[in-house]
């Protein structure tokens, strides 16, 4: 009986120092704050115009920290509508490398946020301030009046 | 070999258990509200050139003058299932003429409502107008001449265009 109990305590033991410390998985998180808010045709075109096709937001309309005890890490982006606009589209972009242990590198050109993941940016480590630029396409003036809202995911994981 | 396999057991149970405690994943969100305001803007290229009554054929009203050098122009964006109409006025009646437009609504832009009399209330002369943004939309005006009045120069009158919900 003491032999059987040691044996599964020791199979435990080396279970939880393999899982916690050989690379299997590591405690990670992420936090955004920021969001953005834009009144497109205010003020209004010139009569005969029609908007600008585009709209951007402040470069650091978010900021994105990311802490990841150790390993490498991903994050994707995608966006899930509440109401929305078929012409519309969503693209974000990575305007600052942030700061802290770890490195960072990809998402410096526009990429779509659609409904589903998308690779944004990679690095490892622990990163904050990690500014984030967002841009609209699509406005025009077939697009009703109305007011849009989706909300953004940024979702980090072990690699 | 039996005490074996299920330690096995309960540890891959507990690593399991422990691999779930550990986020290997994490999400944040951020929101975007973008809000498309209603636009109703109107203008026209500038004045018509003079409408000069000229000589008549004997019996006959002076023949009718027209004007097709300016253009209008609008942008539009209504609310869904309402449209705009261009409603046009004079301030007041030429004596002896009446005056008419016409003003052109290309391509998916309102439906021209052809030649209307200008009056000093407002008719219709573009309707159905919805999301669209159009220029360079000729206005034609017609003078008619109604009847024979002492002659006189330089009358001039404002023509009001209004962009408008259409009732």
């Amino acid at each position: 009986m003491r032999k059987k109990k040691a044996v599964t305590c020791t199979l435990l033991a080396v279970s939880a120092v393999f899982v916690c410390s050989g690379g299997l998985c590591w405690a990670i998180s992420i936090s955004a704050t920021g969001s953005w808010s834009e009144t497109i045709g205010s003020p209004p075109p010139a009569a005969g115009s029609d908007l600008p096709n585009t709209c951007e937001s402040t470069t650091n309309v978010i900021s994105i920290n990311i802490t990841a005890t150790s390993d490498n890490w991903g994050l994707t982006v995608k966006k899930i509508n509440s109401k929305w606009h078929d012409n519309l589209h969503l693209w974000v972009k990575r305007t600052s490398d942030g700061s802290g242990s770890g490195s960072i590198s990809g998402g410096s050109s526009y990429i779509e946020a659609t409904d589903i993941d998308n690779d944004f940016f990679n690095g490892n480590d622990d990163r904050s301030g990690i500014n984030i630029q967002l841009k609209l396409t699509g406005i025009s003036i077939q697009v009703p009046p109305d007011t849009y809202t989706a909300t953004v995911y940024y979702t980090v994981s072990d690699q | 070999m039996k005490v074996l396999a299920k330690t096995l057991l309960v540890a891959g149970v507990i690593v399991g258990l422990i691999s779930a405690a550990i986020a290997t994943t994490d999400t944040a969100t951020s929101t975007v509200t973008i809000t498309f305001s209603e636009i109703s803007e109107l203008a026209v290229s500038g004045d018509p050139g003079t409408l000069t009554i000229g000589t008549a054929t004997a019996g006959s009203l002076p023949a009718d003058q027209t004007d097709a050098t300016t253009t209008m122009a609008w942008t539009s964006s209504v609310a869904a299932g309402t449209t705009r109409k261009i409603t046009g006025s004079i301030a007041s009646l030429f004596s002896g003429i009446d005056l008419y437009a016409t003003v052109t609504a290309g391509g998916g832009s309102g439906t021209s409502a052809g030649e209307q009399k200008l009056i000093v209330t407002d008719t219709d002369f573009v309707t159905g107008i919805g999301n669209c943004n159009t220029s360079g939309e000729t206005i034609t005006f017609r003078a008619n001449v109604t009847s024979i009045v002492a002659p006189y120069t330089s009358t001039q009158k404002v023509v009001t265009w209004t962009l408008t919900e259409d009732s």
